[in-house]
């Protein structure tokens, strides 16, 4: 696998339509990836960091397309991810109804809730989350890469030492 | 997504593999009611075939645990692992649907 360029960003814009999530939940895997690649030295499948970004940009998909473009002609959702150092930064845009995610209550999770837990997942899996509403609206995701994959034997590779990351 | 039940000793079991989310969980909604609709005492949901959950694929869990438990049946989850195990655990739900 290649490398990537420091600060080189990745663009993927779909339509903001549910039917388009594993579109681009793949492009975000990919950089993913990538990322985990560049900071580890390889990747393996499954590994943490990918899972947990894959799930946060994908609650976010839904919330735009099943509640920002409700009720309104369906307009596009465009994210961009740039690699630096250890951390993925990732910004995705959107032109439907704002709704600032920041606001939003945290769930009783002792009450087993069935809906209202997408924020709570995308905020809590996320090492910094900010929002500024307009148009485009732009949530802004940010992760950190800590360690590498357990399963990769050699960890004593790339700036790693037991699998942690050295700061 | 695909799914499948079938029933053995008494117990229903519901398998699902794949993804479970806001694109499939349509899907999927029919054979949840229907197993609520013929009110089983045991249901299992296998899970062991998930790639992928997201929070509308936890709530459609919650909910047939829920609905079951509401005419005294039991719903267990079982077989999570990777990604899906990880959002149980982060919405404390393990230590409520693992078998």
């Amino acid at each position: 696998m290649g490398s990537v360029a420091p600060g080189g960003t990745v663009c993927v814009e779909a339509p903001g339509d549910i039917a388009y999530r594993y579109v681009v939940l793949r492009a975000v895997a990919a950089v993913c990836k990538l990322a985990i690649n560049e900071v580890c030295g390889r990747s393996v499948p499954g590994d943490g960091f990918t899972n947990q970004v894959v799930s946060a940009v994908g609650e976010a998909f839904n919330n735009i397309a099943l509640h920002c473009y409700q009720d309104r002609p369906t307009d596009i959702v465009r994210v961009r991810m740039t690699i630096e150092s250890n951390v993925l930064h990732l910004t995705i845009e959107d032109y439907g109804a704002s709704f600032d995610p920041l606001t939003a209550g945290l769930p009783d999770l002792d009450a087993l809730p069935e809906s209202g837990l997408g924020i709570f997942i995308m905020r809590s899996l996320m090492d910094d989350v900010t929002y500024r509403p307009g148009r485009p609206n732009v949530l802004s995701l940010l992760k950190r890469i800590r360690e590498c994959p357990a399963e990769l034997p050699g960890l004593s590779g790339k700036g790693t030492k037991n699998g942690l990351l050295q700061e | 997504m695909d799914f499948s039940r079938n029933s053995a000793d008494g117990v229903v079991t519901l398998r699902i593999e794949g993804e479970l989310d806001a694109v499939t969980i349509p899907d999927l909604r029919p054979a949840i009611d229907a197993l609520l609709a013929e009110r089983h005492p045991r249901i299992v949901v296998d899970l062991s075939g998930l790639r992928l959950i997201d929070s509308s694929g936890v709530g459609a869990v919650v909910f047939l645990y829920k609905k079951a438990k509401e005419y005294g049946g039991v719903v267990t989850v079982l077989g999570l692992r990777d990604q899906p195990l990880s959002i149980f655990k982060l919405l404390r739900l393990d230590r409520v649907l693992l078998a």
